[in-house]
């Protein structure tokens, strides 16, 4: 019971002086708080973006070659003939099983929707979508976040229906029919009533292909003529009934975005031509195993000689990287100012108890200490006060992001109309908790490191004489 | 804390061979002192011989200013000389580093201050267990040391006591049994009792007598208190850092020291 042991006389040290200590702590409590709550709000943020990216548009996506680079435009030359056989390939790879959520083909085109006869259209960005694989891919949410999974508004099963981004819902005049929210009211629906908004012969060919005229449906459902360009160069028209309008969450989407079941948009490009896709989607179970399945997804392909790549969500998504390079900076920024905050605040505080503590010094050398012993003593002290700030800063900022993460805060991400739950992200890796703690102990030891030095170097008989 | 072998000796004192009682605890040949503030060059020992006996009790002796303290660092090993050879415990104290030096004053070398320096964290019995604990005794025997130590200079009820709840006398019986705890070879004390009143310092004089015999040390003291010189074995007298010709203390074999303890 009364034994010291190596510790106890820098812990009492640091106890001698609690006012001291205290500011100093508070110094590296505040800090560290700082760093991980926008650090963690940095982290939801970015996980917030990859899930709503994952659910869209999967972890990886095998195209033709170049089609990322040169072929969004053409989905005739870029299309995956046999995609079919590679799908069953990728299902039936014991290696992928388990990691593999989602496998579901995809075909990209521009078109024009338009409803002739009131003399609107558009242009749209076209996604021939299996809405059941798309359901499912909606669900993915491994950061938890506390939101329910959205369906699309494609029905599944159904052949000859559309769903719309909300703008385009818009600009078609279709705000009523599908309760588009902000619609101004008085605009008239055809500004041309001659129905002049599309050439005769186009007329001409919807009314051949189209099973049935642009009549509202017996279920009150507005029907559209699609048009795209076919691979032989000859438009394509197909009638559809409209389901529902959504929004996909960023207005310059939801200006564009047209969906179709998956037939629907193979038959406006391909015709009677065999169907392609432009992408197979993958979406995993977890973000994890993106570069194993990546590898083993290239090894498939070589191995059947196929004319395909692998593109990652992080590719064909640029934004992603580069918000996290934005958070990355800002972190940073932070970290260097609690950093110099928490040097100079541990510098000066040892400093000051060097020179409180001069007599002592040359009363544990006269005992018999070594210089190395003195310095390690004052070392001690800082690494003390640096854990004790650290430890306690975490233990609060945990508490802070709890409180946060159930107060059930949102917020509306920059580029985006929908809000989404502000949330705090601390526990998904370590490395926030263990590089903040270990970036400010490591601050908290450079800045005792020189007092210590200097503890150490002072003369015996200087120290002694010290009033 | 690790040592250089080299200079590792048995840790404290009572199971290693003294140097022979033949042999001198300290001799001093041709000192020399001087501080240097700026260009100012201030000579304090101008040449200073001084051979310190084995089991004795001597005093240094000056007016203020005379280097009492400096003579008695230097002895200490916690300073060095311009000029001229120390030898301490047989040891040329000149040849030795810095950590060699420590290692020395460790093991061999006690010190009790005219201001006490105990560590105010520590208790008493803490205080009086450092030394050990930086020669690396075991737990059980450093127990029982402590306890003897802190016995002897009459404190055994106040082991728990922190410095600012002991007396300046208590204080400075705390650092006495600090010093003598490791049993060291040679103990040195810079006015320890100018800080004490005249009866405390009168009963700090009587136990370091006391405590000097029963262990055999050379005990150095630098003083002006005459209660002091009365006690000593030798006094060296120091004028303007020069050693006059030490003075007889007929009357050291007639003083019985009062028992305290
Ligand atoms: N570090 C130093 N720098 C400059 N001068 C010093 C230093 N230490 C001591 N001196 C000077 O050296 C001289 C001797 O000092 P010393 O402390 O040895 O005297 P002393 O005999 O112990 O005196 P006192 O009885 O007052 O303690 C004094 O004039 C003092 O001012
Ligand atoms: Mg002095």
């Amino acid at each position: 019971m009364f034994s010291l042991n190596s510790l106890a006389l820098p812990l009492r040290n640091v106890m001698r002086n609690r006012r001291r200590t205290l500011v100093t702590l508070i110094t590296l409590i505040v800090g560290e708080i700082a760093l991980l709550i926008f650090g963690g709000y940095a982290n939801a943020v970015v996980d917030g973006m990859q899930t709503g990216i994952v659910q869209q548009i999967g972890h990886l996506q095998i195209q033709r070659k170049n089609y990322f680079l040169l072929g969004t435009g053409s989905p005739m030359d870029y299309g995956i003939a046999d995609y079919r056989k590679v799908i069953a390939a990728v299902e039936a790879d014991p290696q992928l099983k388990n990691m593999v959520k989602v496998t579901t083909p995809l075909l990209q085109l521009q078109g024009i929707a338009g409803d002739f006869n009131r003399g609107v259209s558009r242009t749209v960005a076209g996604y021939g979508y299996v809405a059941a694989d798309q359901n499912r891919m909606r669900e993915w949410n491994e950061y938890r976040f506390p939101i329910e999974p959205k369906k699309i508004a494609l029905p599944e099963g159904q052949s000859d229906v559309v769903s719309l981004g909300i703008g385009v819902a818009r600009t078609l005049r279709l705000c009523d029919a599908l309760t588009v929210p902000n619609c101004p009211k008085g605009e008239v629906a055809d500004k041309n009533p001659g129905g002049k908004a599309m050439p005769d012969d186009i007329g001409a060919l919807t009314e051949l292909e189209a099973a049935s005229p642009n009549l509202p449906a017996s279920d009150g459902q507005p029907r559209l003529d699609v048009l795209a360009a076919t691979a032989n160069g000859a438009p394509n028209v197909i009638n559809a009934r409209v389901a529902a309008a959504e929004s996909l969450g960023v207005k310059e989407i939801d200006d564009s975005y047209m969906a179709m079941p998956l037939e629907m948009a193979q038959q406006l490009v391909y015709g009677r031509d065999t169907p392609q896709v432009t992408s197979i989607v993958l979406q995993l179970r977890s973000t994890a195993d993106i570069d194993t399945v990546r590898a083993r997804l290239t090894r498939i392909i070589q191995d059947h000689g196929w004319d395909l790549e692998v593109l990652d969500y992080r590719t064909l998504f640029p934004a992603y990287d580069q918000t996290r390079g934005l958070f990355a900076s800002i972190f940073g920024f932070i970290l260097l100012l609690i950093g110099t905050i928490v040097l100079f605040s541990v510098a000066n505080t040892m400093s000051t108890v060097v020179m409180e503590r001069t007599v002592e010094i040359g009363t544990l050398r006269s005992m018999g200490m070594r210089r190395a012993g003195i310095a390690r003593q004052f070392l001690s002290e800082g690494l003390i006060i640096g854990t004790l700030g650290t430890v306690l800063g975490c233990g609060l900022a945990v508490l802070c992001a709890l409180a946060i993460n159930s107060a059930g805060f949102t917020w509306t991400p920059p580029n985006s109309i929908e809000k989404i739950p502000l949330v705090v992200h601390m526990f998904n890796t370590p490395d926030l908790i263990v590089g903040s703690v270990a970036a400010l102990l490591l601050l908290a030891a450079i800045s005792s490191l020189l007092p210590a030095y200097r503890a150490a170097r002072i003369p015996v008989v200087e120290a002694l004489r010290h009033v | 804390m690790t040592r250089t072998n080299e200079t590792r000796q048995p840790p404290v004192g009572q199971a290693e061979p003294r140097p022979g009682m033949s042999r001198p605890a300290v001799v001093v040949h041709g000192v020399h002192k001087s501080y240097r503030s700026g260009t100012l060059d201030t000579p304090v020992l101008r040449g200073v011989d001084l051979v310190i006996e084995t089991d004795q009790l001597s005093v240094l002796s000056g007016p203020s200013g005379s280097g009492k303290t400096t003579l008695l660092n230097l002895i200490g090993c916690i300073d060095r000389p311009d000029r001229g050879d120390l030898t301490v415990l047989g040891r040329q104290v000149g040849a030795l580093n810095d950590n060699q030096l420590s290692d020395f004053r460790r093991d061999h070398i006690g010190f009790v201050f005219q201001n006490f320096n105990l560590l105010p964290v520590l208790t008493a019995y803490e205080n009086v267990e450092y030394p050990l604990l930086l020669a690396g005794v075991p737990t059980d025997e450093r127990k029982r040391r402590v306890k003897a130590a802190l016995d002897q200079v009459g404190l055994a009820a106040q082991l728990r006591h922190y410095p600012s709840q002991l007396s300046g006398g208590q204080r400075q019986r705390v650092a006495i049994a600090r010093a003598f705890v490791k049993a060291p070879a040679l103990i040195l004390a810079d006015e320890p009792t100018a800080n004490l009143d005249s009866e405390n310092g009168a009963a700090i004089v009587a136990l370091m007598r006391t405590l000097q015999r029963q262990h055999n040390v050379a005990f150095v003291i630098s003083s002006h208190d005459p209660q002091l010189k009365a006690h000593a074995d030798r006094v060296y007298p120091i004028r303007d850092g020069r050693l006059l010709p030490p003075e007889a203390t007929p009357v050291r074999a007639e003083i019985a020291a009062p028992s305290l303890v």
